[in-house]
C-alpha cells in the first residue's frame, strides 16, 4: 500500500500520512466490505488508498491544464517500455510530472477509462486523453535518453 | 497490442508493489515513543512563557496606572488645601471688617479724608472677593476657577454696625476721718458721706495686765 501511494504522490512523508488515513477509513468502514472471493479485500483496500491519494493530490495540484492536442498526431509506441524490469518501470513512472503521472497510473496501471478518470479528478475527458498522450510521449523521450531505441 | 502492453506493465507494477518495504522496527518504535513526550514538553514551555509574559505585561500596566493615580491624588490634595486656606483668609477678613464696624462711633464727626479712605477700602474688598483663583487639576487639564462672592460672604461683609451706648461712670466720694478730733475733710462734689474711718493712736505704754485697745477701728455708716 505504501508503494502504491508513493507511485501517486512521489513523497515518502505524504505517502505515510495517506496510508494511515486510508487504513483508518478501512477499519472504520470494514462493516461495509462484502467478500467476493480471493483478492477482493486487497482490491477494496487498494481502491480506498487510491481515492485517498487522489484527494490528497486534488488539494495540492491543479489538474485543469487544458492543452491543445492535434488528433492527427500518432500515439507514441511504448512496446519497449513493457520489456523493462518492474523496478525500472516504477522509477520511470515516478519521474513523470504530477498530472501526467496520475492519469498514466489511473489509465494504464489501474485500468480506468477516461470517463472514470474525468469523474474522479473532476476534469473533462479530452483533458484526460491529452494528459495520457503527453505522459506517453514523455516516457518515450525518457527511454530514448536512457538508450532504449524503438525498432533497434 | 496496446492492451497487451498495458497488461504487462500492470502485472510488473503489481509485482513490484507486492514486495514488502524494508523498515527499521527499532527506529520506528523509538520515534513513536519519543515524539509525544517532546511535543508535550514544548507545549508546557510555550504555555509557561506565555503566562509569564502576560503577567509581566499586566504588572507593568498596573504600576503605571498606580503612578498616575498617585499624581492625581497629590494634585487634588493641593487644590483642596489651597481652597481651605483661601476660605480661612476670607473668613478672617470678614471678621476683621465686622470688628472695625463695631469699633466705629456713629456719633463721632467724620472727616472727608476718612470717608474717602472708607470708599477705597470697600472697593479693594470687592475686588478681593472676586479676585481669588484656584488651580484644580482635573485629570490632565488644568482648569482655572474664579471664586465669586456668594450671598453668605456678602451678608458677612455688609453686616450693620453695632453701636454700644456710652457707659455712665458713677463717682463716689470717700470721707476719711483721721485722728480723734472732729475735723472733717470733704470734697466739693461730695453730697453724702458713706464711709468713716477712725484711727486711734495710744501713745502711753499700757500697764502690764491691762487689755490693749484695738489700734485701728473701721466704722461704716452704711
Amino acid at each position: 500500500m505504501f508503494r502504491l501511494c508513493f507511485r501517486y504522490l512521489k513523497s515518502e512523508v505524504d505517502s505515510e500520512d495517506v496510508v494511515i488515513m486510508g487504513f483508518t477509513k478501512v477499519f472504520a468502514h470494514i462493516s461495509k466490505f462484502a467478500y467476493g472471493g480471493d483478492g477482493s479485500l486487497n482490491a477494496w483496500m487498494k481502491k480506498i488508498i487510491i481515492n485517498e491519494s487522489l484527494m490528497w493530490l486534488r488539494r495540492r495540484h491543479n489538474f485543469h491544464l487544458t492543452e491543445s492536442l492535434d488528433e492527427s498526431t500518432p500515439e507514441p509506441e511504448l512496446g519497449q517500455f513493457s520489456q523493462l524490469e518492474a523496478e525500472d518501470i516504477y522509477q520511470f513512472i515516478t519521474q513523470l510530472p504530477t498530472g501526467y503521472r496520475t492519469i498514466f497510473n489511473l489509465s494504464v496501471v489501474e485500468g480506468y477509462s477516461h470517463q472514470e478518470i474525468a469523474a474522479a479528478l473532476n476534469i473533462t475527458v479530452s483533458t484526460s486523453r491529452t494528459q495520457l498522450f503527453k505522459a506517453k510521449a514523455q516516457l518515450k523521450k525518457m527511454l530514448t535518453q536512457e538508450g532504449f531505441h524503438y525498432g533497434t | 497490442m496496446e492492451h497487451e502492453f498495458e497488461k504487462t506493465i500492470r502485472e510488473k507494477v503489481g509485482r513490484a508493489e507486492q514486495l514488502p518495504v524494508s523498515w527499521n522496527k527499532e527506529w520506528v518504535r523509538s520515534s513513536i515513543g519519543l515524539a509525544p513526550a517532546r511535543k508535550t514538553f514544548v507545549f508546557y514551555y510555550a504555555a509557561a512563557s506565555l503566562l509569564l509574559a502576560a503577567a509581566l505585561f499586566f504588572y507593568g500596566k498596573e504600576q503605571t496606572r498606580q503612578k498616575q493615580l498617585d499624581v492625581q491624588l497629590r494634585s487634588i490634595e493641593l487644590s483642596i488645601e489651597q481652597t481651605k486656606s483661601n476660605q480661612a483668609s476670607l473668613q478672617l477678613k470678614s471678621e476683621a471688617g465686622v470688628q472695625m464696624a463695631t469699633c466705629l462711633d456713629p456719633t463721632a464727626p467724620v472727616s472727608a479724608e476718612t470717608t474717602t479712605m472708607a470708599k477705597v477700602k470697600r472697593k479693594a474688598k470687592a475686588q478681593k472677593v472676586q479676585a481669588p483663583h484656584l488651580l484644580i487639576d482635573d485629570g490632565e487639564v488644568v482648569q482655572q476657577v474664579t471664586m465669586t462672592s456668594t450671598k453668605e460672604t456678602e451678608a458677612l461683609t455688609n453686616l450693620p454696625s453695632v453701636v454700644t451706648p456710652p457707659v455712665e461712670i458713677k463717682t463716689s466720694t470717700v470721707q476719711a476721718i483721721i485722728g480723734g478730733g472732729d475735723q472733717r475733710f470733704s470734697s466739693a462734689t461730695m453730697k453724702e458721706k458713706k464711709f468713716k474711718i477712725r484711727l486711734f493712736r495710744v501713745d502711753e505704754e499700757p500697764a502690764p495686765g491691762e487689755l490693749r485697745p484695738e489700734p485701728i477701728n473701721f466704722l461704716s455708716k452704711n
